[in-house]
């Protein structure tokens, strides 16, 4: 995709954002007349982008949409929870429209003007004398847009008449601009960046490119061969606006007429259009949840920014790695006779490789609102749908992140905020018994400690009922009648595959997949989640992260001269070897008895082909989704923070291991993957078992 | 630590022919060997690599590029010869073939030189049915004989990930 188009989506995607937050703020608290300035802007904005790309469905439904917002914003018109439901639609059915403009081009949607249709038929039912200003997107179209799109017009095409309808509303003048590029281009000439000056001083509804283009062996690489014809909103004059074109473009041939004899067609279509749609009235609707999302400000001052691709972030890094590297062979290169200057030079140097290594670093973190401003809206039509009332609070949300870890724990935090409402907060006439306010609160927050980030979901909802986690557990065969275990025991069958304990499977969470595929999710990310929770006063989940994805914790394991690591979330524990532990299946398979229990023992020295080790030595006990073995090692070399490295960039994958990271002396050493070493063995003893 | 490729002003031109390639050239054994110039990206001196269990002997392991892990291959293990102790002189030329980077350790480097495309005649069977795959052909440049080697065929990306998996 070409890089303007990029920037289209990238911006459009803002903008459909914004306008989702501002809605769902606008519905919760005070109707500010600044935060509907802004739920205006983003529409605004977003109609000319699209238009100017040729997207004429998206913009003329946007431009409906953006009537229907004036009208609220004009008249200071309360945004009722009805009418809020309707527009929060709209902004869903723009961004399904705009996922299929990246594959189909500029295509239409027939739930386009039925809605619009229902929000100024929702409008008019707030206030109904303003019937006669009903806007003209209302109307229904006719489907003649296809010829419109960008590239496609024979040279006799001409604009369509339905532009009309795309047109009218805001009252601002609108003229027909026809441009002729210069014959020949040159740099300061560019017609695209025109088009884009022109949006600053106006609103280009519509934009129609007729290309000329001859036969390659005629081309000239600096000919322009086509024209624009564009539909143009501006309260400017029309000189001014002559003048801009030809100021920006010298040799070209401009003509602009005024549209009004178009326009002034009231359309009867629209007086035409809704007494069978009249809504509902509201005492009807469901009961809407107040989601106070108390994170959005509108006109919050936004930082600068410029879009990098991660492939040239990840470059740097490894350079700075490099320099890292080679800085510490520096150092270490100093001795008795370096000299006073260099020693200096040395030390400076240090701190500011330091300093450049946490900078490139940071250049991957984003900040956590990116993945929390999401949740908002599903809260909202969660809660909706499950008649609750819920209280949504966001906390921490500058704290910054790695952009893969965000993306990754998008998922285990929809199902845990999803979990809290279906079976955390209580149904409000419950709640009004027990004494608690009838709203609930979840409240999502990010902190950082100790290099690592924390991601905590807290509902003040009725706590897990540990009673039914036993009377489950006995029911699956987990524990017997008898057996009373440890809080933290049963809150950790929570997290086991195939544990539910809703009592009925709703749409919406415990259908099947559950806990255990969180907890595994965020595992997976070199995470650790732990639940507290207190029966009627609520529950706390509590993610913990690293930085970013490329970095974990490991330890470092020897056998001969051979240095590996393992990820320290698998280790257990670690001790001495003794034979005493040992024992033999077959004189083959071995196991160790760790207090009572016998373990799959692997030698890392067989594993790794080196000959065995003349002296016994430690056994680390390492542990995945609950299968443990016992990895006897030669010694442990220390924890330390690795980068993860791929092997199959530039190699191939290598059975046993996950990866490989680079020691601070610039040497490699091999990740070992535990999941593999874990299934190898257990694998083997299941065989043997199997033959016994 | 890294050669950077020598500028042209530098090459001797044996030949006035125009559609000639430079190749690096090295010894290996008694015989003179020489790879396409386009391919290889730098010139390192050796450092020991970490080794790779259960791969093959000639893959000596791998070595960090710039924060990028690379695989090493061994000349002299891969075409049946006994290995050298690393010496002064011992390099690793970085390669890319198939968009993959590995290195190639090498007793020493000798010379870029020009190979007229031409003159490059088809092997004779002096090398075993083995290793025959790994040559591209023989030139006579003055009176040195240049074996071409195939870089593909010896870092063998395919048989590798077979192994692995």
């Amino acid at each position: 995709m070409d890089s303007l188009m990029q920037l289209f989506y990238d911006e459009a995607n803002e903008m459909v954002e914004g306008m989702e937050q501002v809605l769902l703020a606008l519905e919760s608290g005070e109707p500010d007349p600044e935060t509907v300035n802004a739920l205006f802007r983003y529409a605004h904005s977003f109609k000319g982008n699209s238009a100017a790309m040729g997207f004429t469905h998206l913009s003329k439904f946007t431009h409906g949409l953006e009537s229907a917002m004036e009208s609220l914003r004009k008249e200071q018109r309360p945004l009722t929870p009805e009418l809020a439901t309707l527009m929060l639609q709209a902004v869903d059915l723009i961004r399904a429209m705009l996922e299929r403009t990246r594959t189909e081009g500029d295509v239409g949607d027939p739930a386009c003007d039925a809605l619009l249709q229902q929000i100024n038929a929702a409008l008019n039912g707030v206030e109904a004398s303003t019937v006669g200003q009903s806007p003209s997107g209302t109307s229904p179209s006719t489907p003649t847009g296809g010829t419109s799109s960008v590239g496609t017009p024979t040279p006799s095409d001409v604009p369509p008449a339905t532009v009309s309808d795309t047109a009218i509303g805001s009252g601002t003048p609108q003229y027909r601009i026809f441009y002729q590029p210069a014959p020949t281009l040159s740099a300061e000439h560019d017609p695209l960046q025109l088009l884009a000056e022109l949006q600053e001083y106006g609103q280009v509804v519509a934009c129609w490119f007729r290309e000329q283009i001859p036969p390659v062996a005629q081309l000239k690489p600096d000919a322009c061969y086509g024209s624009w014809e564009l539909i143009y909103e501006t309260a400017f004059e029309p000189a001014i606006v002559r003048a801009l074109l030809e100021l920006t473009a010298e040799g070209a041939e401009v003509r602009i007429e005024p549209l009004q004899s178009v326009l002034e067609q009231p359309s009867a279509a629209s007086e035409a259009s809704t007494p069978h749609e009249q809504p509902a009235p509201t005492t009807e609707t469901p009961r809407v949840a107040a989601v106070n999302a108390n994170t959005v400000g509108a006109g919050k001052s936004e930082a600068q920014s410029i879009r990098v691709s991660t492939e040239k972030i990840d470059a740097l890094m490894n350079l700075v790695s490099e320099i890292v590297i080679a800085q510490s062979m520096l150092s270490s290169a100093q001795n008795a006779d370096t000299d006073e200057r260099t020693r200096a030079a040395i030390t400076q140097m240090e701190r500011h490789v330091r300093e450049l290594h946490e900078r490139v670093m940071a250049i991957r973190l984003l900040p956590v609102s990116y993945l929390f401003n999401r949740f908002p809206r599903m809260v909202r039509d969660t809660a909706a749908k499950l008649g609750k009332k819920v209280n949504f609070e966001i906390e921490g949300e500058e704290t910054e992140l790695d952009r893969t870890l965000l993306e990754a724990l998008s998922d285990p935090l929809t199902h845990l905020i999803r979990n809290a409402i279906d079976h955390g907060i209580e149904p409000p006439d419950v709640r009004r018994q027990q004494g608690k306010p009838e709203t609930g609160t979840i409240k999502l927050s990010a902190f950082q400690s100790e290099g690592r980030i924390y991601i905590e979901v807290r509902d003040d909802g009725k706590g897990i009922d540990t009673e039914r986690v036993r009377q489950k557990a006995i029911q699956l065969g987990w524990i017997t009648e008898n057996d009373y275990p440890s809080e933290e025991t049963l809150y950790d069958f929570l997290f086991q595959p195939g544990f539910s304990t809703a009592q009925q499977v709703s749409d919406l969470s415990g259908r099947g997949v559950g806990m255990d595929v969180v907890k595994r999710n965020v595992e997976s990310l070199g995470g650790s989640i732990s639940v507290q929770s207190k029966r009627g006063e609520g529950t706390r989940f509590l993610l913990r992260v690293p930085l970013t994805l490329a970095i974990m914790d490991g330890l470092g394991l020897t056998v001969a001269d051979e240095h590996y690591i393992v990820p320290l979330t698998a280790v257990v524990e670690a001790f001495q070897y003794e034979s005493l532990q040992h024992t033999a299946l077959f004189d083959r398979h071995e196991m160790v008895n760790v207090r009572g229990e016998f373990i799959p023992l692997v030698r890392l020295r067989e594993f790794v082909g080196l000959p065995k080790g003349e002296r016994d030595g430690l056994i680390v006990v390492l542990e995945q989704e609950g299968q443990q073995i016992a990895l006897l090692i030669d010694g442990i070399a220390g924890q330390q923070q690795v980068v993860l490295k791929s092997l199959e960039e530039n190699f191939t994958r290598v059975p046993g291991f996950a990866g490989a990271t680079i020691l601070g002396d610039g040497r490699v050493a091999l990740i070992l993957d535990v999941s593999d070493l874990i299934r190898r063995a257990h694998q083997a003893s299941e065989r043997y078992a199997a033959i016994a | 630590m890294t050669l950077t490729k020598p500028t042209t002003d530098t090459q001797q031109t044996t030949t006035t022919d125009v559609n000639a390639e430079k190749y690096l050239v090295f010894q290996i054994g008694n015989e003179t060997y020489g790879v396409p110039l386009l391919q290889v990206q730098e010139i390192r001196t050796y450092t020991p690599a970490t080794r790779v269990p259960n791969a093959p002997d000639y893959v000596l392991g791998v070595i960090n590029l710039r924060g990028n892990i690379i695989a090493v291959i061994d000349a002299r293990t891969r075409f049946g010869l006994p290995p050298l102790p690393d010496e002064e002189s011992t390099v690793v030329v970085v390669a890319q073939v198939n968009d993959k980077t590995f290195g190639l350790r090498l007793d020493s480097v000798s010379d870029v030189m020009d190979i007229p495309i031409e003159q490059i005649q088809p092997t004779p069977p002096i090398a075993s049915e083995a290793t025959q795959r790994f040559l591209n052909g023989v030139v006579q440049v003055g009176e040195r004989v240049i074996i071409l080697l195939n870089l593909r065929e010896i870092f063998d990306i395919e048989a590798l990930s077979q192994l692995a998996a």
